[in-house]
C-alpha cells in the first residue's frame, strides 16, 4: 500500500473519530484536511491550501444561491402560508378516511415547494397538523408518524438545499437536479397518500372522518394552493429555460413570498429580523460545511483514494448494481448517525467517482442518495425528523417510530422503482433541457 | 475578561447584522438588475458585486453563528459521558477550534498583505480584493475569540445554561 493511500485512510479513520468528539464537522475537515495535506506535501502548500479554499469558497459567485434560497424558505416559515395550504388541503381532502394525513402529506408538500428546508417543515406542520388530528381523535401513531416522515420529501422537492449543495460539490446543474428531484417528490408523496388509505382501511379506528367541505368552499381555497404554484413555477421555470441563474431564482423567490407575505399584511419588524437571521445561520453552516469538504476533498484527491477505489470498485466480480446497492447502504449508515447535509458533503467526493466509473448518471445519482439520507433521518441512532416531532410535540419517540415504519417502507419502495426505472429521475430534466 | 467577553459579544452582532444588510442589498441588487435586464439595460458587473457582498454575508456570519450553535457536531457520544468528562472534551475541542482558526486568520492576513501588493482586481469594476480578505481574516480572528468566550462559558461552567443568542 503506497504512503498516499495509507494517509488518506488515517485522515479517513481520524476524521472518524474526531466527528465523535463533538467538534464541529466542518472544523474537523479544516483540521484533517490540513494536517493529510501537510503530511503528503509540506507546511507551506497546506497552509495556502487552507487559505485558498476558505477564499474560493467566500468569493464564488455560485455559492451565493444558498441564502438566497433559505431566505425565501425563511420568509415563508415566518408567516402563515403553512396554515393556509394546510387548511386549503383540509377542504379537499379533509373528508375522506385519513383525510387529515393526506392533508399533512399535499399541505407540507406545497409548503415545502416554497420553503427550501426540510427541518422547518417538519417543525411547522409539528406544530400545525398534530394539533389538529388529535381534535378529531387520530392515534398518534398515525399523526406523528406522518408529519416526521412529510419532511424527508423535502430534501429532493426544490428548492431542496441538499440538491444545492449537491450540485455545487459535484459541479452538476442546480437546474437539472432541481427537474430531476420533481417526479421523485411527487411519486414518493403519492406513495405516502396510498400509505394512509392501506393503514386507514386495515385500521378505521385510527382515523375518524371529519366534516365535508361544500365544493363551494373547496374552490374558494383554491388561489391559495394556486399561489405555491405560480411561485414554484416562476422560480424554477424561470430557471429550467434559462432565464434566471440560480442565485437569481433565488432572488426572485426571496421577494415573491416576502411580497405575498406583504399583501396579507403578515410583514413585521420580528418576522424579517429573524428570516434574515435564520437564513444566515443555516448559509453559514452550509457555506463553512463546503470548505471544509473541498480542503479535505484536496487532501483525499492527493491520496488518489476516490480514483483508486472506483477503479477497484469497476474491477469487481459484480455487477453495477451490487456496487451501489453498497454505497446506498454506506450512505444509508451515515445518514442515521449524522446530518444528512454532512454526510453528503463527506461522502460523495469519495463514492462519486465510482458510481460514474460505473456508468450511472451524476443526477440519478445525486437524487438516489438525496432519498437514502431521507431514510436515514427517520432511522435510529439519530432519526432527525422524529427526534424534531417528539421535542415539538412531546410524544413518545417510540410511538413516533411506529407511526414512520410504514412511511419508510414506502420509501424504499421508491427508491426500488428508481433503480428499476431510471427515467424517474432523468426523463424530465432530459426533456426539458436535453440529454446529459 | 468581562469587558473582552462584552466586546466580543458586540462586535460578533455588529458584522452579524452587517451580514444581514448585504444580504437585503443583495436581493434588492438582483432584482433590479433581472428587472433592467428585460428592459435591456442590465446592471455591468452585477456578479461581481453579489459576490463581493456574497463574502461578506458569509464571512461576518461566521462568529455570531457560533453563538447559535449553527455549526452540525456528532455529540451522541459527548453526551453520554459523565459531567466532568464532558466538561474536559468540550475544552479540548474548543482549545482546537481557536488554534485552527487563529491559524486560518493568521495566514488570511499574511495573503491579505499579498494581495495587496499584487494588486489583484475584479474584471469589471476593477475592484481591489485585499479588502475582502482582511474583512475575512478579521471575522476568523473573531471568530477564534469568540470560541475563547465559549471556553470561558465552558470553564465556569455556565455554558449549558447559555440562552438563546439574540442580535
Amino acid at each position: 500500500m503506497s504512503t498516499e493511500i495509507l494517509t488518506g485512510l488515517v485522515g479517513i479513520v481520524a476524521l472518524l473519530v474526531l466527528f465523535l468528539t463533538g467538534l464541529e464537522m466542518a472544523y474537523c475537515m479544516v483540521l484533517v484536511g490540513f494536517l493529510g495535506f501537510a503530511a503528503l506535501m509540506s507546511f507551506i502548500p497546506a497552509s495556502n491550501l487552507v487559505v485558498k479554499e476558505f477564499f474560493d469558497s467566500f468569493t464564488t459567485y455560485s455559492y451565493t444561491v444558498i441564502p438566497l434560497f433559505v431566505l425565501m424558505g425563511e420568509f415563508a416559515s415566518n408567516t402563515n402560508i403553512a396554515k393556509r395550504l394546510y387548511t386549503g388541503a383540509y377542504k379537499w381532502f379533509g373528508h375522506v378516511p385519513g383525510g387529515l394525513a393526506m392533508t399533512t402529506v399535499v399541505g407540507a408538500t406545497a409548503f415545502k415547494a416554497m420553503c427550501g428546508s426540510t427541518l422547518a417543515t417538519v417543525a411547522t406542520f409539528s406544530g400545525l397538523a398534530i394539533p389538529e388530528m388529535d381534535r378529531f381523535g387520530y392515534s398518534k401513531e398515525l399523526s406523528a408518524g406522518t408529519v416526521a416522515s412529510v419532511g424527508t420529501i423535502g430534501m429532493i422537492l426544490p428548492p431542496s438545499t441538499v440538491l444545492i449543495l449537491y450540485g455545487l460539490i459535484c459541479e452538476q446543474s442546480i437546474g437539472r437536479l432541481f427537474l430531476a428531484g420533481i417526479i421523485p417528490a411527487l411519486m414518493i408523496a403519492l406513495l405516502f397518500m396510498l400509505v394512509i388509505v392501506v393503514w386507514v382501511t386495515l385500521k378505521p379506528g385510527i382515523a375518524p372522518k371529519c366534516e365535508k367541505s361544500s365544493w363551494k368552499e373547496r374552490f374558494k381555497v383554491l388561489p391559495e394552493m394556486l399561489v405555491v404554484i405560480v411561485v414554484f413555477v416562476i422560480v424554477i421555470g424561470g430557471m429550467m429555460v434559462g432565464f434566471f441563474s440560480p442565485t437569481e431564482a433565488g432572488t426572485i423567490g426571496t421577494v415573491a413570498v416576502f411580497a405575498l407575505a406583504l399583501v396579507r399584511r403578515e410583514v413585521s419588524f420580528k418576522m424579517i429580523k429573524n428570516s434574515i437571521k435564520g437564513s444566515l445561520k443555516t448559509a453559514i453552516m452550509t457555506l463553512m460545511l463546503l470548505a471544509g469538504s473541498s480542503i479535505f476533498g484536496r487532501f483525499l484527491t492527493i491520496t488518489e483514494i476516490p480514483f483508486r477505489a472506483a477503479d477497484w470498485a469497476s474491477a469487481l466480480p459484480l455487477p453495477p448494481y451490487a456496487v451501489m446497492l453498497a454505497i446506498i447502504v454506506i450512505y444509508l449508515v451515515g445518514g442515521s448517525i449524522m446530518d444528512d447535509l454532512a454526510f453528503m458533503v463527506l461522502a460523495t467526493p469519495i463514492f462519486l467517482p465510482t458510481a460514474l466509473a460505473l456508468g450511472y448518471d451524476p443526477i440519478w445519482f445525486g437524487i438516489m442518495i438525496s432519498i437514502t439520507l431521507m431514510i436515514g433521518g427517520l432511522i435510529p441512532p439519530i432519526a432527525l425528523y422524529v427526534f424534531i416531532t417528539g421535542n415539538i410535540t412531546g410524544i413518545p419517540f417510540k410511538t413516533i417510530y411506529k407511526g414512520v415504519m410504514p412511511y419508510l417502507a414506502a420509501l424504499v419502495v421508491a427508491l426500488i422503482l428508481i433503480f428499476l426505472f431510471p427515467q424517474i429521475i432523468t426523463w424530465l430534466p432530459d426533456k426539458f433541457m436535453g440529454p446529459l | 475578561m468581562k469587558q473582552f467577553m462584552a466586546l466580543v459579544r458586540r462586535v460578533d452582532a455588529v458584522l452579524y447584522v452587517m451580514a444581514g444588510a448585504i444580504l437585503i442589498g443583495m436581493v434588492l441588487l438582483t432584482l433590479v438588475d433581472v428587472i433592467l435586464r428585460n428592459f435591456g439595460h442590465p446592471i455591468t458587473g452585477s456578479m461581481e458585486i453579489i459576490m463581493y457582498g456574497g463574502a461578506m454575508v458569509f464571512g461576518f456570519s461566521i462568529p455570531f453563528a457560533t453563538f447559535l450553535k449553527a455549526q452540525i457536531q456528532v455529540d451522541i457520544i459527548v453526551e453520554k459521558l459523565k459531567p466532568k468528562a464532558k466538561k474536559i472534551v468540550t475544552i479540548i475541542t474548543r482549545v482546537m477550534g481557536i488554534a485552527i482558526f487563529l491559524f486560518v486568520a493568521y495566514n488570511f492576513f499574511i495573503y491579505g498583505f499579498d494581495v495587496k501588493s499584487t494588486g489583484e482586481t475584479t474584471s469589471s469594476f476593477k475592484i481591489p480584493y485585499y479588502p475582502i480578505v482582511f474583512a475575512l481574516a478579521f471575522s476568523f480572528l473573531f471568530q477564534s475569540l469568540t470560541l475563547v468566550y465559549d471556553l470561558v462559558e465552558v470553564l465556569r461552567g455556565t455554558a449549558e445554561d447559555a440562552k438563546e443568542a439574540t442580535v
